[in-house]
């Protein structure tokens, strides 16, 4: 591997501009700072150095599969690290170049190939968007399952390798592992394989660690209308309680924001939406017919609640993509974390993250998850600047880690920050199938390292340094000058930032 | 007047506000032709931080570049969930870099040509009304005053003269006016403000001489500065296009030719997005007999810039952009491509002859004058 410090050999740059063209290479600074980054962008940069990460070294473009194979064999014969990027639009690092190498960022491959309505299948690129692909089935008179709610970034390549386990459409259509038919992936050493709906499924959420998806074939459904809903309920255990009624009705789309989010909602921008303890949002697809039956189902659930016209329904599906965003200018930075929780606990750990965030402007949403799982986006306003705050705030995201165990939930993903959490989610065996597996397709080891099953500190270092921040406030008091030396001590004790990118 | 340029803590707030959640790239066209994240709008918030902050170099030209090689377009406004205004903290590091003198050679010329000829064509300014052959007289007393723009007045005459067509027929009088300088549009994209001060002046001192009641434009360019970043006057500013919508309401122009062509209709981005106006053309060009109206697939706030403003500056860049618009057009089976701006329409013209694809490209008002 690469060492710290190193750049990309300059060979190695003319090898790859050989393959996609001098246009499609960059060793530009300002490419590799900005590759070094992704959603998770409010992580200060020495706390990025906290993790050991060397970052990008070279940025490729390249155009297609055959393109990406040459890369890969490239790479693979070489030992340069590959880190595979769609949008970066994923909160949990998983695009950080954290053993430097090459990025490899797929949105050039940005060509939908075929449209099926015959046989109700859509084939893409990797790097096409999701809105874009949604927007077209729509016109056409299908929809598409399971699609992410940042939709106007995240590509095709990004959500399937993530895992696609939340977002619009799973309620009705499961995740989106069940709907891909068949994809191009290209593997470590530059073989291109086909998959089938079996083998498909190894790589929805390798997260770039088993190679590299260029082409997704995806199951489209008919559209034959939809019906928009948004309720205000009080009090929140009632809003629970309706929340898990309608889900068991597998609606399109169901997403609620606290009254937290939503004040902060109102107060980013002017808005004045009434603020309930859950403002429900829903849609259903089914025909006329169906939908008039739907209504009354819906209308007996939500019966006695502030319903919303239909307008103001339709109003928050057309910003699904940028709801959750909306008030981060109030921060400007948001420490936030993502994590899966059953229905049931959803009422018992909003109560929890009420106490957990006490003292902080915070707020939650959620977007449904799988087999009736609900994914829950807490973002609690920071100010990167103010280090001593920031720092503070990590405290939680290990509480909501906790807390998320203790609900029977898990993290949502592991990518670098939850990396921590492979234990809770898988048993043992399980994890050491999966090295194996890995070092199965990838025996050189150039895939996103350091990532997933390759976390590279040790657990007893996190519970150290979970210690240490939880004694930060009393430290705080301290004063400027010790809060700045933190991070630098924190990396000595193995900090691991966890979960703290933002939806 | 158009609003105050953010303050540089306002700015500071707003970089740190970018969630980098990418949507930005969706319909940049910039990013879209160039591919790396450096020459996204999301990237260049980092950039941009990382110069305000005082750890890049106002004279480096990557700098410059990464300020000006944008549209300022505005798409990424449309998607912007955090509701951050990136061609407003652009066009305070334009006024900046100019300052500094730190412009590209392009650039520098276009200003030292405006400057001295009022005009960005180097064309004599003396020469503004030639196209009219020099038998124009004023009506007394005209209510309406035709900003003709250094587009129709030098180089594409003919939209002059179909407006006069048009408005003839629609039994419109109107005045032009031999003192009428450039709106200043290409300076202030240059970040040359007091220069644009300069223009503006000379602009709205003409308009109080003639005391007019309306100042209309067939280009999209100057209806987007006389309206958005001139000071509000006691006229009114109207595209060509929305007035053509008024008097067909009025039943005072109607067309009877018929055009029995599949004809794509383009959002400029300074008629459309800037200025909200998408619906006007679009029933002007239905009130022709026969012709067939169809639309990219992403159209109006979320259509993407064909790369216009960026001529003048990476023209090589600039004439790459419109391909795509020029294939998905014919894909869709258009006849005609059409847009309300003379900027749209020169760049369309060459992203045509790179695609390699036929497709008819003509300005709106021309087009529309050939119906009458």
């Amino acid at each position: 591997m690469l060492k710290v410090g190193t750049v990309l050999a300059q060979r190695h740059v003319e090898a790859l501009k050989e393959i996609v063209g001098e246009k499609f290479v960059s060793t530009d600074e300002f490419d590799l700072l900005c590759y070094s980054r992704d959603l998770a962008s409010s992580i200060p940069d020495d706390l990025l150095k906290s993790y050991g990460m060397i970052g990008a070294e070279a940025v490729v473009l390249p155009s297609d599969a055959e393109q990406i194979s040459k890369i890969l064999a490239y790479a693979n014969r070489h030992d340069i690290p590959i880190t595979t990027r769609g949008a970066g639009s994923w909160a949990l690092g998983g695009t950080l170049p954290m053993e430097g190498g090459i990025v490899v960022d797929t949105t050039k491959l940005d060509k939908i190939l075929e449209f099926n309505a015959q046989d109700e299948y859509i084939r893409v690129e990797a790097g096409v968007e999701w809105k874009r692909v949604v927007d077209l089935a729509e016109k056409r008179g299908f929809v598409m399952g399971a699609n992410p709610s940042s939709g106007a970034s995240a590509t095709i390549g990004g959500y399937i390798a993530t895992g696609g386990g939340a977002g619009i459409g799973l309620a009705e259509y499961g995740s989106v592992g069940n709907q891909v038919v068949s994809l191009r992936v290209v593997l470590a050493d530059g073989r291109i394989i086909e998959t089938d709906p079996w083998s498909s499924h190894y790589f929805v959420g390798n997260e770039g660690t088993l190679g590299i998806i260029t082409e997704a074939v995806l199951k489209v459904f008919p559209f034959p209308g939809r019906k928009h809903y948004m309720f205000g309920v009080d009090p929140m255990a009632k809003g629970v309680e309706l929340l898990k009624k309608v889900s068991a009705m597998h609606p399109y789309y169901v997403s609620f924001l606290d009254r937290g989010l939503l004040s902060m909602i109102n107060e980013a921008k002017g808005h004045h939406t009434r603020e309930s303890d859950l403002t429900i949002s829903i849609a259903f697809n089914g025909t006329q017919k169906m939908l008039e039956k739907i209504d009354k189902q819906v209308e007996e659930i939500f019966e006695g609640c502030h319903k919303f016209s239909g307008e103001e329904a339709k109003e928050e599906w057309k910003e699904r993509y940028r709801i959750g965003l909306a008030f981060k200018k109030l921060g400007p930075s948001l420490m936030a974390q993502d994590f899966r929780v059953p229905l049931s606990s959803v009422k018992e750990t909003l109560q929890e993250l009420a106490s957990i965030c006490k003292g902080d402007r915070w707020g939650a949403e959620s977007l449904a998850g799988e087999n009736g799982s609900v994914i829950l986006a807490v973002m609690i306003l920071a100010d990167e600047r103010d280090k001593t705050d920031y720092i503070r705030k990590f405290a939680y995201a290990g509480d909501m880690g906790a807390l998320a165990k203790k609900m029977n939930g898990a993290p949502f993903g592991l990518g670098l920050h939850n990396a921590i959490h492979l234990q809770d989610l898988y048993e043992p065996r399980a994890i050491e199938t999966l090295r194996k597996i890995r070092k199965h397709f990838d025996p050189v080891n150039i895939l996103n390292p350091s990532k997933t099953t390759q976390a590279r500190i040790p657990q007893m270092f996190i519970n150290l340094s979970m210690m240490f921040m939880r004694g930060i406030p009393e430290v705080v008091g301290l004063g400027l000058k010790v809060a700045a030396a933190l991070p630098s001590e924190l990396t000595r004790f193995g900090l691991k930032i966890i979960g703290s990118g933002i939806k | 007047m158009s609003t105050a340029p953010p303050t540089k803590e306002q700015m500071i707030h707003d970089l740190y506000t970018c969630a980098s959640c990418g949507y930005c790239r969706f319909a940049c066209p910039i990013n879209k032709e160039l591919g790396f994240e450096s020459k996204s709008v999301r990237g260049k918030l980092l950039i941009f931080r990382k110069l305000l902050e005082g750890k890049l170099d106002w004279s480096d030209e990557k700098v410059r570049d990464a300020v000006f090689q944008c549209a300022q377009c505005e798409a990424c406004k449309v998607m912007c969930p955090t509701g951050i205004d990136f061609v407003a903290i652009n066009q305070v590091l334009r006024e900046e870099l100019a300052r500094r003198g730190n412009l590209l050679d392009m650039q520098k010329m276009v200003t030292d040509i405006i400057v001295e000829k009022k005009n960005p064509y180097n064309e004599p300014w003396e020469d503004r009304t030639s196209w009219t052959g020099g038998k124009w007289e004023n009506p007394p007393n005209a209510e309406y005053l035709y900003f003709v723009s250094c587009t129709a007045a030098y180089s594409v005459n003919r939209i002059a003269k179909s407006v006069v067509k048009i408005c003839k027929a629609a039994g419109i009088e109107f005045a032009i006016s031999g003192k009428e300088v450039c709106c200043g549009n290409p300076l202030l994209r240059i970040g040359q403000r007091e220069k644009f001060d300069e223009l503006l002046e000379g602009n709205v001192k003409m308009f109080k001489e003639l005391g007019v009641k309306t100042v209309f434009t067939a280009c999209a360019g100057c209806y987007k500065t006389l309206s958005r970043d001139y000071p509000k006057g006691d006229y009114e500013v109207l595209h060509f296009a929305v007035l053509m919508d008024r008097l067909i309401k009025e039943g005072k122009l109607s067309f009877t030719k018929p055009l029995p062509k599949k004809v794509i209709y383009f959002d400029g981005c300074d008629i459309g997005r800037h200025c909200g106006i998408y619906e006007e053309p679009r029933r002007v060009l239905r009130a022709i007999p026969e012709i067939e109206l169809i639309e990219f697939d992403y159209n109006r706030e979320e259509a993407m810039c064909c790369g216009g403003p960026l001529v003048g500056s990476f023209p090589e860049l600039a004439t790459d952009i419109p391909v795509r618009h020029v294939n998905e057009a014919v894909e869709k089976g258009a006849d005609v491509l059409t847009a309300a701006c003379g900027a749209c329409m020169i760049n369309f013209k060459e992203g045509s002859k790179k695609a390699g694809k036929k497709l008819k490209i003509e300005d709106f008002t021309m087009l529309v004058a050939k119906q009458l």
